[in-house]
């Protein structure tokens, strides 16, 4: 009878190994560093989220928090090539440490799409396909929205094709909206999706409608704000310096170019890189969460 | 003494399913068994300096896995569980027979149970993790099979 019982046990079917060694690795880091929220906490906020997660081959949900890296959907060779690219070339020292086999896909409420790799400083990287693509090789940059033009545009400004997207993460805890106002004055509001670790982020994705690409109706400012509705953050500088159809990037010139000063090396190369004041405030900075 | 990574990630690499599969009995689900496999190897990584070579790693790793998947299950259905440890396997419907027969037993022999067939530890690792004697562990495995045993030969009755 003996045998039996070890029989039966052993006849049980069980789902498929899906150990990740690497990301316990990463897991006893954060806790080492005491910031890690525990699993049983992001599980018990997201309930409701890991439904959706395990019912849909990517993730579809807004305002939670899901566990990415468990059921989300694996990257093709394409997009884990564009990311392995950015460390392939890359001079001594900036390079960004992303994982690109770790690569996931995560839809946000209203259907736009990221793919978030985790990088070896427990920063991440993350691409909009027809969009931008950037790194925070060290999660040096608390907020960090891009404003990204997938489609044509003519040589006096005008956007005569989509996509364009306000995209981006936050590593600012109790992130849960954002705000994306217009030049003429409308807002969208759009939910904060955070992914547990080892992404320990939230993001954020908004398709700009058409008749938000014209000048003088274009997106201007970005809010980051709490459940409660307090501002967290808040950034102009994206729109500065759109993105215009590339793929994943260190994120290091378009952050230059908005001022984000010494942040943006750190952001994108997690190395010691130093650089002279920056001449204009900026909105980057680790912990700050906002600037201007 | 304190552990070494390279023999947590061995164990780790070794031992994962077992860790998934037997935990899964406690907290519900094999994605929540997940969830608590890996934080308990974090914190195995990140305390690995804490283990006094007094018993095995293994054991040592489950006390950890056991705590984090007791916090996940209290944390899944707090209202219907009260916190108790009820392991149960987590479709029964795949063998009605050894579902019944083990819910025979109470929690922690059942418990003890799982811990022998799914994580395949000796007896001495178990009544370590538990903190029962061998001879409890030895008791208990051998009520569990003559449970089987009784329900092999007298049916059983399937809830709901």
């Amino acid at each position: 009878m003996a045998d039996e019982l070890a029989e039966r046990f052993a006849a049980l079917v069980h789902p498929p190994d899906d150990r990740n060694w690497l990301e316990v690795e990463r897991l006893a880091r954060a806790l080492r560093r005491g910031r890690a929220r525990p699993v049983v906490a992001l599980v018990a906020a997201a309930v409701a989220a890991v439904a959706a997660v395990l019912a849909t081959p990517a993730l579809g949900v807004g305002g939670k928090l899901v566990r990415l890296f468990e059921s989300g959907e694996p990257a093709p060779p394409v997009v884990e090539q564009s990311f392995a690219k950015l460390d392939a070339g890359a001079p001594p020292g900036f390079h960004t440490g992303v994982d690109p086999a770790d690569t996931r896909k995560i839809v946000l409420p209203g259907g736009v799409a990221l793919w978030v790799a985790p990088t070896k400083a427990d920063g991440f990287c993350l691409y909009v396909p027809d969009g931008g693509g950037q790194c925070d090789a060290q999660r040096a940059l608390a907020f960090w929205p891009t404003y990204s033009i997938g489609g044509r545009f003519t040589v006096d400004g005008t956007i005569a094709s989509g996509p364009v997207f306000v995209t981006g993460s936050t590593t600012v805890q109790g992130a849960a909206t954002v705000d994306v106002q217009f030049e003429d004055g409308d807002v969208a509001t759009v939910p904060v999706v955070w992914i547990s670790a080892p992404i320990d982020a939230g993001f954020f994705g908004y398709a700009v409608p058409e008749q938000h690409w014209a000048t003088g109706h274009r997106p201007t400012l970005v809010v980051l704000r709490d459940a409660a509705g307090n501002e967290l953050g808040r950034d102009t500088t994206a729109f500065r310096a759109p993105a215009f159809r590339h793929g994943p990037s260190t994120g290091l010139v378009p952050c230059l170019f908005r001022g984000g000063g010494e942040s943006c090396f750190k952001a994108a190369t997690g190395g010691d890189h130093q650089l002279p004041p920056p001449r204009g405030t900026g909105t980057f900075g680790a912990g700050r969460g906002t600037g201007s | 003494m304190g552990a070494e990574l390279a023999e947590i990630e061995a164990l780790y690499r070794q031992s994962y399913l077992r860790y998934r599969n037997a935990l899964a009995a406690v907290t519900g689900s094999y994605e929540s068994a997940r969830d608590a496999v890996q934080q308990a190897f974090a914190k195995a990584v990140a305390e690995r300096r804490r283990f006094r070579g007094e018993g095995s790693l293994a054991a040592w790793v489950w006390k950890i896995a056991l705590r984090e998947a007791l916090a996940l299950r209290v944390d899944f259905a707090e209202a219907e569980l009260n916190g108790s440890l009820d392991p149960a396997i987590v479709e029964p419907e795949r063998d009605v027979v050894l579902s019944a027969a083990l819910r025979t037993l109470a929690p922690r022999r059942r418990l003890i149970v799982f811990l022998r067939y799914f994580a395949d530890l000796s007896y001495g690792e178990i009544a370590e993790v538990v903190g029962v004697s061998e001879g409890t562990v030895a008791a208990t495995l051998a009520q569990a099979r003559s449970a089987l045993k009784e329900a092999l030969t007298e049916g059983v009755t399937i809830d709901g």
